[in-house]
Protein backbone atom coordinates (compact mmCIF):
# COMPACT_ATOMS: atom_id res chain seq x y z
CA UNK A 1 0.00 0.00 0.00
CA UNK A 2 1.22 3.61 -1.03
CA UNK A 3 2.33 5.76 2.01
CA UNK A 4 -0.35 8.12 1.13
CA UNK A 5 -3.34 6.09 0.82
CA UNK A 6 -2.18 4.27 4.08
CA UNK A 7 -2.28 7.76 5.87
CA UNK A 8 -5.88 8.37 4.36
CA UNK A 9 -6.86 5.60 5.91
CA UNK A 10 -5.66 6.27 9.17
CA UNK A 11 -7.03 9.75 8.99
CA UNK A 12 -10.76 8.18 8.09
CA UNK A 13 -10.18 5.77 11.00
CA UNK A 14 -9.34 8.05 13.35
CA UNK A 15 -12.48 10.38 12.37
CA UNK A 16 -14.78 7.61 13.05
CA UNK A 17 -13.28 6.69 15.72
CA UNK A 18 -13.20 10.37 17.48
CA UNK A 19 -16.92 11.18 16.26
CA UNK A 20 -19.71 11.17 19.13
CA UNK A 21 -23.16 10.94 18.64
CA UNK A 22 -25.15 14.24 18.90
CA UNK A 23 -27.27 13.08 21.88
CA UNK A 24 -30.45 15.17 22.27
CA UNK A 25 -32.28 15.25 25.44
CA UNK A 26 -35.46 13.61 24.40
CA UNK A 27 -33.51 10.14 24.07
CA UNK A 28 -32.92 7.20 26.08
CA UNK A 29 -29.30 8.09 25.71
CA UNK A 30 -29.35 11.15 27.11
CA UNK A 31 -28.92 12.20 30.72
CA UNK A 32 -32.19 13.54 31.02
CA UNK A 33 -34.67 10.42 30.47
CA UNK A 34 -33.72 6.86 31.88
CA UNK A 35 -35.84 3.83 32.40
CA UNK A 36 -39.15 4.02 34.46
CA UNK A 37 -37.63 1.06 36.69
CA UNK A 38 -34.70 3.11 37.47
CA UNK A 39 -36.86 5.64 39.24
CA UNK A 40 -39.53 2.97 40.98
CA UNK A 41 -38.34 -0.17 41.20
CA UNK A 42 -41.14 -1.41 43.23
CA UNK A 43 -43.60 -0.75 39.98
CA UNK A 44 -41.35 -3.33 37.94
CA UNK A 45 -39.30 -5.46 39.89
CA UNK A 46 -41.69 -8.52 42.48
CA UNK A 47 -38.66 -8.39 44.75
CA UNK A 48 -38.52 -4.38 45.55
CA UNK A 49 -42.93 -4.63 45.45
CA UNK A 50 -43.35 -6.83 48.29
CA UNK A 51 -40.53 -6.97 50.64
CA UNK A 52 -42.24 -9.63 53.09
CA UNK A 53 -44.45 -11.63 50.25
CA UNK A 54 -47.31 -13.96 51.52
CA UNK A 55 -48.62 -14.83 48.18
CA UNK A 56 -45.21 -17.22 47.60
CA UNK A 57 -47.24 -20.10 45.78
CA UNK A 58 -48.01 -17.76 43.37
CA UNK A 59 -46.63 -17.80 39.63
CA UNK A 60 -44.04 -15.29 38.78
CA UNK A 61 -42.19 -14.76 35.70
CA UNK A 62 -39.06 -12.63 35.32
CA UNK A 63 -39.27 -10.52 32.28
CA UNK A 64 -35.85 -9.94 30.46
CA UNK A 65 -36.05 -7.59 27.32
CA UNK A 66 -33.89 -7.46 24.56
CA UNK A 67 -30.53 -5.14 23.26
CA UNK A 68 -30.61 -1.70 23.17
CA UNK A 69 -34.30 -2.01 24.85
CA UNK A 70 -36.19 -1.23 28.00
CA UNK A 71 -38.80 -2.42 30.38
CA UNK A 72 -41.13 -0.84 28.03
CA UNK A 73 -41.12 -4.62 25.95
CA UNK A 74 -43.06 -6.54 28.06
CA UNK A 75 -45.25 -3.93 29.08
CA UNK A 76 -48.41 -5.05 27.37
CA UNK A 77 -47.32 -8.37 29.16
CA UNK A 78 -47.98 -6.26 32.15
CA UNK A 79 -51.12 -4.82 31.39
CA UNK A 80 -52.41 -8.13 29.63
CA UNK A 81 -51.61 -9.86 33.39
CA UNK A 82 -53.92 -6.85 34.99
CA UNK A 83 -56.74 -6.54 32.67
CA UNK A 84 -57.28 -9.94 32.38
CA UNK A 85 -57.33 -10.29 36.72
CA UNK A 86 -54.67 -13.65 35.79
CA UNK A 87 -53.09 -15.30 38.98
CA UNK A 88 -49.48 -14.75 37.97
CA UNK A 89 -46.95 -12.29 39.19
CA UNK A 90 -44.52 -10.49 36.75
CA UNK A 91 -41.28 -8.73 37.57
CA UNK A 92 -39.94 -6.92 34.50
CA UNK A 93 -36.10 -6.58 35.03
CA UNK A 94 -33.87 -3.53 33.34
CA UNK A 95 -31.27 -5.29 31.75
CA UNK A 96 -27.88 -4.30 33.17
CA UNK A 97 -26.13 -0.94 31.46
CA UNK A 98 -29.55 -0.52 30.02
CA UNK A 99 -32.30 2.78 30.58
CA UNK A 100 -29.43 4.38 31.58
CA UNK A 101 -27.14 7.15 29.86
CA UNK A 102 -25.20 5.67 25.97
CA UNK A 103 -21.94 6.02 28.39
CA UNK A 104 -23.14 3.57 31.05
CA UNK A 105 -24.49 1.48 27.70
CA UNK A 106 -21.02 1.97 25.87
CA UNK A 107 -19.28 0.43 28.75
CA UNK A 108 -22.06 -2.62 29.66
CA UNK A 109 -20.79 -6.13 28.55
CA UNK A 110 -22.92 -8.78 27.95
CA UNK A 111 -22.29 -10.15 31.78
CA UNK A 112 -23.70 -6.84 32.98
CA UNK A 113 -26.96 -7.17 31.11
CA UNK A 114 -27.11 -10.73 32.13
CA UNK A 115 -26.27 -10.32 35.97
CA UNK A 116 -29.67 -8.19 36.72
CA UNK A 117 -31.92 -11.34 35.88
CA UNK A 118 -30.39 -13.10 37.65
CA UNK A 119 -29.93 -11.19 41.01
CA UNK A 120 -33.96 -11.02 40.75
CA UNK A 121 -33.94 -14.42 40.56
CA UNK A 122 -32.37 -14.90 43.60
CA UNK A 123 -34.07 -12.44 45.44
CA UNK A 124 -37.47 -13.64 45.08
CA UNK A 125 -36.00 -17.17 45.60
CA UNK A 126 -34.29 -15.93 48.99
CA UNK A 127 -38.18 -14.12 49.80
CA UNK A 128 -38.98 -17.42 49.27
CA UNK A 129 -40.97 -17.71 45.97
CA UNK A 130 -42.10 -21.27 45.04
CA UNK A 131 -42.91 -21.53 41.38
CA UNK A 132 -40.79 -18.91 38.72
CA UNK A 133 -40.62 -18.89 35.14
CA UNK A 134 -38.04 -16.57 33.04
CA UNK A 135 -39.34 -14.56 29.54
CA UNK A 136 -36.88 -13.21 27.40
CA UNK A 137 -37.32 -11.30 24.15
CA UNK A 138 -34.43 -10.98 21.71
CA UNK A 139 -31.50 -11.04 23.11
CA UNK A 140 -33.16 -11.60 26.54
CA UNK A 141 -33.36 -14.79 25.36
CA UNK A 142 -29.28 -16.19 25.00
CA UNK A 143 -28.99 -14.63 28.49
CA UNK A 144 -31.26 -17.25 29.62
CA UNK A 145 -29.54 -19.88 27.42
CA UNK A 146 -26.07 -18.58 28.62
CA UNK A 147 -27.15 -19.03 32.74
CA UNK A 148 -28.77 -22.71 31.69
CA UNK A 149 -25.79 -23.71 29.99
CA UNK A 150 -23.11 -22.00 32.65
CA UNK A 151 -24.99 -24.25 35.45
CA UNK A 152 -26.63 -21.54 37.33
CA UNK A 153 -29.93 -22.97 37.64
CA UNK A 154 -28.42 -26.58 37.80
CA UNK A 155 -29.93 -27.30 41.12
CA UNK A 156 -32.94 -25.02 40.93
CA UNK A 157 -36.62 -26.01 40.19
CA UNK A 158 -37.44 -23.32 37.16
CA UNK A 159 -41.01 -24.00 35.77
CA UNK A 160 -40.42 -22.54 32.09
CA UNK A 161 -38.50 -20.53 29.55
CA UNK A 162 -40.39 -18.67 27.24
CA UNK A 163 -38.58 -17.26 24.14
CA UNK A 164 -39.93 -14.66 22.15
CA UNK A 165 -38.12 -13.89 18.99
CA UNK A 166 -34.86 -14.88 20.25
CA UNK A 167 -31.40 -14.19 18.48
CA UNK A 168 -28.97 -16.65 18.07
CA UNK A 169 -28.39 -16.11 14.33
CA UNK A 170 -28.40 -12.44 13.40
CA UNK A 171 -30.52 -11.23 10.55
CA UNK A 172 -27.77 -8.95 9.78
CA UNK A 173 -24.85 -11.23 9.26
CA UNK A 174 -22.32 -7.82 9.15
CA UNK A 175 -23.19 -8.21 13.01
CA UNK A 176 -20.52 -11.49 12.90
CA UNK A 177 -18.06 -8.79 11.54
CA UNK A 178 -18.42 -6.20 14.46
CA UNK A 179 -14.67 -6.94 16.06
CA UNK A 180 -13.22 -6.57 12.55
CA UNK A 181 -14.89 -3.15 11.42
CA UNK A 182 -16.46 -2.10 14.57
CA UNK A 183 -13.68 -0.09 16.03
CA UNK A 184 -14.12 1.84 12.53
CA UNK A 185 -17.46 2.62 12.93
CA UNK A 186 -17.79 4.05 16.24
CA UNK A 187 -21.50 3.88 16.83
CA UNK A 188 -24.65 2.81 14.45
CA UNK A 189 -27.59 5.18 14.94
CA UNK A 190 -31.10 3.98 14.33
CA UNK A 191 -33.69 4.80 12.04
CA UNK A 192 -36.63 5.08 15.04
CA UNK A 193 -39.33 7.26 15.28
CA UNK A 194 -39.39 10.19 18.41
CA UNK A 195 -41.49 7.66 20.87
CA UNK A 196 -39.39 4.61 20.52
CA UNK A 197 -36.43 7.06 20.96
CA UNK A 198 -37.83 7.08 24.55
CA UNK A 199 -37.39 3.29 24.89
CA UNK A 200 -34.84 2.32 22.72
CA UNK A 201 -31.57 3.39 22.53
CA UNK A 202 -30.91 5.64 19.43
CA UNK A 203 -27.26 5.35 19.27
CA UNK A 204 -25.92 1.93 19.34
CA UNK A 205 -22.01 1.61 20.37
CA UNK A 206 -19.90 -0.36 18.63
CA UNK A 207 -18.57 -1.78 21.76
CA UNK A 208 -22.13 -3.26 22.83
CA UNK A 209 -22.57 -4.55 19.52
CA UNK A 210 -19.30 -6.46 19.80
CA UNK A 211 -20.79 -7.68 23.32
CA UNK A 212 -23.88 -8.91 21.13
CA UNK A 213 -21.89 -10.80 18.51
CA UNK A 214 -19.76 -12.25 21.59
CA UNK A 215 -22.74 -13.58 23.38
CA UNK A 216 -24.46 -15.20 20.32
CA UNK A 217 -21.66 -16.61 19.00
CA UNK A 218 -21.01 -18.41 22.61
CA UNK A 219 -24.36 -19.20 23.10
CA UNK A 220 -24.52 -20.95 19.68
CA UNK A 221 -21.34 -23.31 20.47
CA UNK A 222 -23.08 -23.86 24.24
CA UNK A 223 -26.25 -25.11 22.10
CA UNK A 224 -23.79 -26.91 19.44
CA UNK A 225 -22.47 -29.18 22.44
CA UNK A 226 -25.83 -28.93 24.15
CA UNK A 227 -28.05 -27.43 27.01
CA UNK A 228 -29.68 -29.66 29.36
CA UNK A 229 -32.79 -28.06 30.87
CA UNK A 230 -32.59 -27.72 34.14
CA UNK A 231 -34.75 -30.60 35.93
CA UNK A 232 -38.19 -30.81 35.04
CA UNK A 233 -38.16 -27.08 33.51
CA UNK A 234 -39.56 -26.68 30.23
CA UNK A 235 -39.24 -24.46 27.58
CA UNK A 236 -41.08 -22.56 24.47
CA UNK A 237 -39.53 -20.98 22.07
CA UNK A 238 -42.22 -18.68 19.93
CA UNK A 239 -40.42 -17.15 16.62
CA UNK A 240 -41.38 -15.29 14.08
CA UNK A 241 -41.48 -16.55 10.38
CA UNK A 242 -39.70 -13.26 9.11
CA UNK A 243 -37.52 -11.14 11.32
CA UNK A 244 -35.37 -8.08 10.19
CA UNK A 245 -33.30 -8.63 13.85
CA UNK A 246 -33.19 -12.37 14.82
CA UNK A 247 -33.00 -14.66 12.01
CA UNK A 248 -35.65 -17.24 12.27
CA UNK A 249 -32.92 -20.39 11.69
CA UNK A 250 -32.61 -19.31 15.44
CA UNK A 251 -35.41 -21.15 16.45
CA UNK A 252 -33.21 -24.28 14.57
CA UNK A 253 -30.20 -24.25 16.44
CA UNK A 254 -32.38 -24.02 19.92
CA UNK A 255 -34.45 -26.98 18.86
CA UNK A 256 -31.54 -28.93 17.69
CA UNK A 257 -29.48 -27.72 20.60
CA UNK A 258 -32.32 -28.22 24.07
CA UNK A 259 -32.61 -31.14 25.75
CA UNK A 260 -34.68 -33.37 26.91
CA UNK A 261 -36.50 -32.66 24.00
CA UNK A 262 -39.85 -33.96 25.57
CA UNK A 263 -39.51 -30.76 27.51
CA UNK A 264 -38.79 -28.35 24.57
CA UNK A 265 -41.87 -26.85 22.32
CA UNK A 266 -41.57 -24.42 18.89
CA UNK A 267 -44.49 -22.37 17.91
CA UNK A 268 -43.42 -20.55 14.61
CA UNK A 269 -45.52 -17.16 14.41
CA UNK A 270 -46.96 -15.66 10.60
CA UNK A 271 -45.35 -12.41 11.43
CA UNK A 272 -43.04 -10.27 10.39
CA UNK A 273 -42.29 -8.13 13.45
CA UNK A 274 -39.48 -8.85 15.68
CA UNK A 275 -40.56 -9.51 19.31
CA UNK A 276 -44.38 -9.66 17.82
CA UNK A 277 -45.30 -9.54 21.58
CA UNK A 278 -44.48 -5.89 21.73
CA UNK A 279 -47.05 -4.27 19.52
CA UNK A 280 -47.54 -0.81 21.15
CA UNK A 281 -45.32 2.12 19.10
CA UNK A 282 -45.78 -0.03 16.08
CA UNK A 283 -46.76 1.49 12.55
CA UNK A 284 -49.00 -1.29 10.90
CA UNK A 285 -50.68 -3.34 13.46
CA UNK A 286 -53.44 -5.91 11.92
CA UNK A 287 -55.95 -8.10 13.56
CA UNK A 288 -53.67 -11.09 13.02
CA UNK A 289 -51.01 -9.15 15.25
CA UNK A 290 -53.27 -8.54 18.33
CA UNK A 291 -54.26 -12.02 17.96
CA UNK A 292 -50.73 -13.40 18.25
CA UNK A 293 -50.28 -11.49 21.35
CA UNK A 294 -53.26 -12.49 23.30
CA UNK A 295 -52.38 -16.23 22.20
CA UNK A 296 -49.16 -16.15 23.09
CA UNK A 297 -49.85 -14.01 26.76
CA UNK A 298 -52.32 -16.28 27.23
CA UNK A 299 -50.82 -19.56 26.44
CA UNK A 300 -47.97 -18.20 28.73
CA UNK A 301 -49.93 -17.42 31.56
CA UNK A 302 -52.01 -20.93 31.21
CA UNK A 303 -48.58 -22.82 31.49
CA UNK A 304 -47.55 -21.10 34.74
CA UNK A 305 -50.52 -22.02 36.40
CA UNK A 306 -50.35 -25.73 35.55
CA UNK B 1 -5.67 -47.30 -4.12
CA UNK B 2 -6.00 -49.79 -7.03
CA UNK B 3 -9.35 -48.20 -7.74
CA UNK B 4 -7.74 -44.68 -8.19
CA UNK B 5 -5.10 -46.37 -10.09
CA UNK B 6 -7.89 -47.79 -12.61
CA UNK B 7 -10.06 -44.88 -12.39
CA UNK B 8 -7.29 -43.01 -14.01
CA UNK B 9 -6.60 -45.63 -16.91
CA UNK B 10 -10.28 -44.41 -17.65
CA UNK B 11 -9.18 -41.15 -18.59
CA UNK B 12 -8.45 -40.92 -22.41
CA UNK B 13 -4.60 -40.49 -22.82
CA UNK B 14 -4.94 -37.03 -24.82
CA UNK B 15 -6.98 -35.54 -21.77
CA UNK B 16 -3.81 -36.62 -19.71
CA UNK B 17 -1.68 -35.31 -22.57
CA UNK B 18 -3.38 -31.68 -22.06
CA UNK B 19 -4.42 -31.21 -18.62
CA UNK B 20 -3.56 -31.08 -15.11
CA UNK B 21 -5.47 -32.22 -12.65
CA UNK B 22 -5.45 -31.86 -8.78
CA UNK B 23 -7.58 -33.53 -6.18
CA UNK B 24 -7.22 -32.72 -2.16
CA UNK B 25 -9.18 -31.57 0.91
CA UNK B 26 -10.93 -28.05 1.78
CA UNK B 27 -10.97 -26.77 5.26
CA UNK B 28 -13.13 -24.02 5.51
CA UNK B 29 -14.26 -22.37 8.09
CA UNK B 30 -16.69 -19.04 8.06
CA UNK B 31 -15.88 -16.39 10.84
CA UNK B 32 -18.37 -16.95 13.79
CA UNK B 33 -19.64 -19.80 12.18
CA UNK B 34 -19.56 -23.44 11.10
CA UNK B 35 -16.37 -25.23 10.14
CA UNK B 36 -17.27 -27.16 6.16
CA UNK B 37 -14.95 -29.48 5.52
CA UNK B 38 -14.67 -31.64 1.75
CA UNK B 39 -13.13 -31.89 -1.51
CA UNK B 40 -11.72 -30.04 -3.86
CA UNK B 41 -10.77 -31.13 -7.28
CA UNK B 42 -8.71 -28.44 -9.67
CA UNK B 43 -7.61 -28.63 -13.26
CA UNK B 44 -5.84 -26.61 -15.84
CA UNK B 45 -4.86 -26.56 -19.38
CA UNK B 46 -2.08 -26.48 -21.25
CA UNK B 47 -3.06 -24.31 -23.53
CA UNK B 48 -5.24 -21.51 -21.48
CA UNK B 49 -3.36 -18.79 -19.98
CA UNK B 50 -0.19 -20.75 -19.26
CA UNK B 51 -1.98 -22.93 -16.84
CA UNK B 52 -2.53 -19.94 -15.28
CA UNK B 53 -6.19 -20.68 -15.37
CA UNK B 54 -7.76 -23.08 -13.14
CA UNK B 55 -11.29 -24.23 -12.35
CA UNK B 56 -12.95 -26.85 -10.36
CA UNK B 57 -15.44 -28.40 -7.66
CA UNK B 58 -15.31 -28.51 -4.05
CA UNK B 59 -17.81 -30.04 -2.14
CA UNK B 60 -18.26 -29.01 1.39
CA UNK B 61 -20.33 -29.91 4.18
CA UNK B 62 -20.83 -29.29 8.09
CA UNK B 63 -21.20 -33.17 8.78
CA UNK B 64 -17.51 -33.22 7.74
CA UNK B 65 -16.81 -29.99 10.42
CA UNK B 66 -19.18 -28.55 12.87
CA UNK B 67 -21.75 -30.59 12.90
CA UNK B 68 -19.35 -33.88 13.43
CA UNK B 69 -21.23 -35.45 16.73
CA UNK B 70 -22.37 -32.10 17.61
CA UNK B 71 -26.30 -30.77 17.12
CA UNK B 72 -24.48 -28.05 14.48
CA UNK B 73 -27.19 -27.88 11.46
CA UNK B 74 -25.78 -30.30 9.05
CA UNK B 75 -25.25 -28.19 5.59
CA UNK B 76 -23.64 -28.69 2.19
CA UNK B 77 -21.81 -26.60 -0.21
CA UNK B 78 -21.86 -27.39 -4.00
CA UNK B 79 -19.22 -25.19 -5.66
CA UNK B 80 -17.73 -24.48 -9.04
CA UNK B 81 -14.82 -22.50 -9.03
CA UNK B 82 -12.15 -20.20 -11.33
CA UNK B 83 -9.13 -19.26 -9.88
CA UNK B 84 -6.38 -17.19 -11.56
CA UNK B 85 -3.01 -17.68 -10.46
CA UNK B 86 -0.18 -14.92 -10.09
CA UNK B 87 4.11 -15.00 -10.37
CA UNK B 88 3.24 -18.47 -11.80
CA UNK B 89 7.01 -19.18 -12.39
CA UNK B 90 7.59 -18.83 -8.71
CA UNK B 91 6.80 -21.23 -5.37
CA UNK B 92 4.43 -19.09 -3.81
CA UNK B 93 1.24 -18.00 -6.03
CA UNK B 94 -1.18 -15.50 -5.08
CA UNK B 95 -4.60 -15.72 -6.53
CA UNK B 96 -7.60 -14.69 -7.09
CA UNK B 97 -10.85 -17.10 -6.86
CA UNK B 98 -14.53 -16.82 -8.10
CA UNK B 99 -16.70 -19.37 -6.15
CA UNK B 100 -20.32 -20.12 -7.32
CA UNK B 101 -22.35 -22.87 -6.70
CA UNK B 102 -25.66 -23.97 -4.08
CA UNK B 103 -26.36 -24.45 -0.42
CA UNK B 104 -28.75 -26.83 1.24
CA UNK B 105 -29.16 -26.68 4.67
CA UNK B 106 -31.35 -29.89 6.77
CA UNK B 107 -33.54 -27.96 9.32
CA UNK B 108 -34.84 -31.75 10.15
CA UNK B 109 -38.45 -30.85 11.75
CA UNK B 110 -41.85 -30.19 9.54
CA UNK B 111 -42.34 -26.93 11.77
CA UNK B 112 -38.90 -25.57 10.05
CA UNK B 113 -41.08 -26.23 6.51
CA UNK B 114 -41.26 -22.62 5.85
CA UNK B 115 -38.15 -21.70 6.44
CA UNK B 116 -35.45 -21.23 3.59
CA UNK B 117 -33.11 -23.89 4.09
CA UNK B 118 -31.20 -23.52 0.13
CA UNK B 119 -29.55 -20.91 -1.77
CA UNK B 120 -27.14 -19.89 -4.15
CA UNK B 121 -23.64 -19.45 -2.95
CA UNK B 122 -21.12 -16.55 -4.33
CA UNK B 123 -18.17 -15.57 -3.21
CA UNK B 124 -14.67 -14.04 -3.94
CA UNK B 125 -11.22 -15.45 -2.55
CA UNK B 126 -7.84 -14.13 -2.41
CA UNK B 127 -5.14 -15.98 -1.09
CA UNK B 128 -1.89 -18.22 -1.52
CA UNK B 129 -1.14 -20.90 -3.24
CA UNK B 130 2.58 -22.43 -2.02
CA UNK B 131 4.24 -25.48 -4.43
CA UNK B 132 4.78 -27.94 -0.98
CA UNK B 133 6.89 -30.75 -3.17
CA UNK B 134 6.49 -31.60 -6.80
CA UNK B 135 3.01 -33.38 -6.31
CA UNK B 136 1.47 -31.45 -3.21
CA UNK B 137 0.00 -27.99 -3.12
CA UNK B 138 -1.18 -25.79 -0.48
CA UNK B 139 -3.16 -23.10 -0.06
CA UNK B 140 -4.85 -20.37 1.89
CA UNK B 141 -7.31 -17.73 1.55
CA UNK B 142 -10.19 -15.27 3.15
CA UNK B 143 -12.79 -14.78 1.07
CA UNK B 144 -16.57 -12.97 0.90
CA UNK B 145 -19.60 -14.62 0.69
CA UNK B 146 -21.60 -11.61 -1.36
CA UNK B 147 -24.97 -13.73 -0.90
CA UNK B 148 -26.81 -14.21 2.61
CA UNK B 149 -30.05 -14.22 4.45
CA UNK B 150 -31.26 -11.32 5.94
CA UNK B 151 -34.22 -12.78 8.42
CA UNK B 152 -36.96 -11.92 5.80
CA UNK B 153 -35.40 -14.15 3.23
CA UNK B 154 -33.20 -16.17 2.21
CA UNK B 155 -31.22 -18.82 4.25
CA UNK B 156 -29.65 -17.90 7.30
CA UNK B 157 -27.24 -19.67 7.51
CA UNK B 158 -24.61 -18.37 5.28
CA UNK B 159 -21.97 -16.00 7.05
CA UNK B 160 -20.13 -12.93 5.03
CA UNK B 161 -16.42 -13.97 6.14
CA UNK B 162 -14.98 -17.10 5.01
CA UNK B 163 -11.00 -18.15 5.58
CA UNK B 164 -9.86 -21.67 4.38
CA UNK B 165 -6.76 -24.17 3.90
CA UNK B 166 -6.54 -26.52 1.20
CA UNK B 167 -4.29 -29.66 0.55
CA UNK B 168 -4.15 -30.97 -3.03
CA UNK B 169 -2.16 -33.68 -4.62
CA UNK B 170 -1.39 -33.55 -8.34
CA UNK B 171 -2.98 -36.54 -9.90
CA UNK B 172 -1.66 -35.67 -13.26
CA UNK B 173 0.56 -32.56 -14.57
CA UNK B 174 2.05 -31.73 -18.02
CA UNK B 175 5.75 -30.12 -17.81
CA UNK B 176 4.80 -26.38 -17.37
CA UNK B 177 7.83 -25.42 -19.35
CA UNK B 178 7.45 -27.50 -22.71
CA UNK B 179 3.83 -26.22 -23.10
CA UNK B 180 4.96 -22.55 -22.53
CA UNK B 181 7.49 -22.54 -24.93
CA UNK B 182 5.22 -23.99 -27.58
Amino acid sequence: MKPISFTLLLLLTMISCTKEPEIQDSYLDGPVLFDASLYQPDSFLLSSRTPLPTDLNKPVIIAGHGYSASTFEWEEFQEFIDNTGSNVLLSRVLLGGHGRTYEDFRSSSWRDWQSALLEEYQLLKAQGYQNISFAGSSTGCPLLLELIAGGDFKEESINHFFLIDPIIIPSSKILSLAPIVGPMLGYIEVDQSPEEDQYWYHFRPQETLQELDALINLVRQELQAGIQLPGSAKMKVYKALRDNAADPASAVLIQKGISPSNQFEVDMIDTDHHVFTRLKLRENVSDADVENQTNVFNEMVNKVQN
Amino acid sequence: MKKAVFILFLIPAWVQANWNLSAGLRLQKSYHWYWENGVTIDFSHTKLFHQRLHFGVHFLSSSLGSAWGTNAIRQEQYLLFGRYLFLHEKKLHPFIQLNAGYLFAHYDQSYFSELDNDSPLLSVELGILANLTSKMDAGISVGYNAIYGDGLSGAGTIYPLIYQFTIQYRVFQQNKENHETH
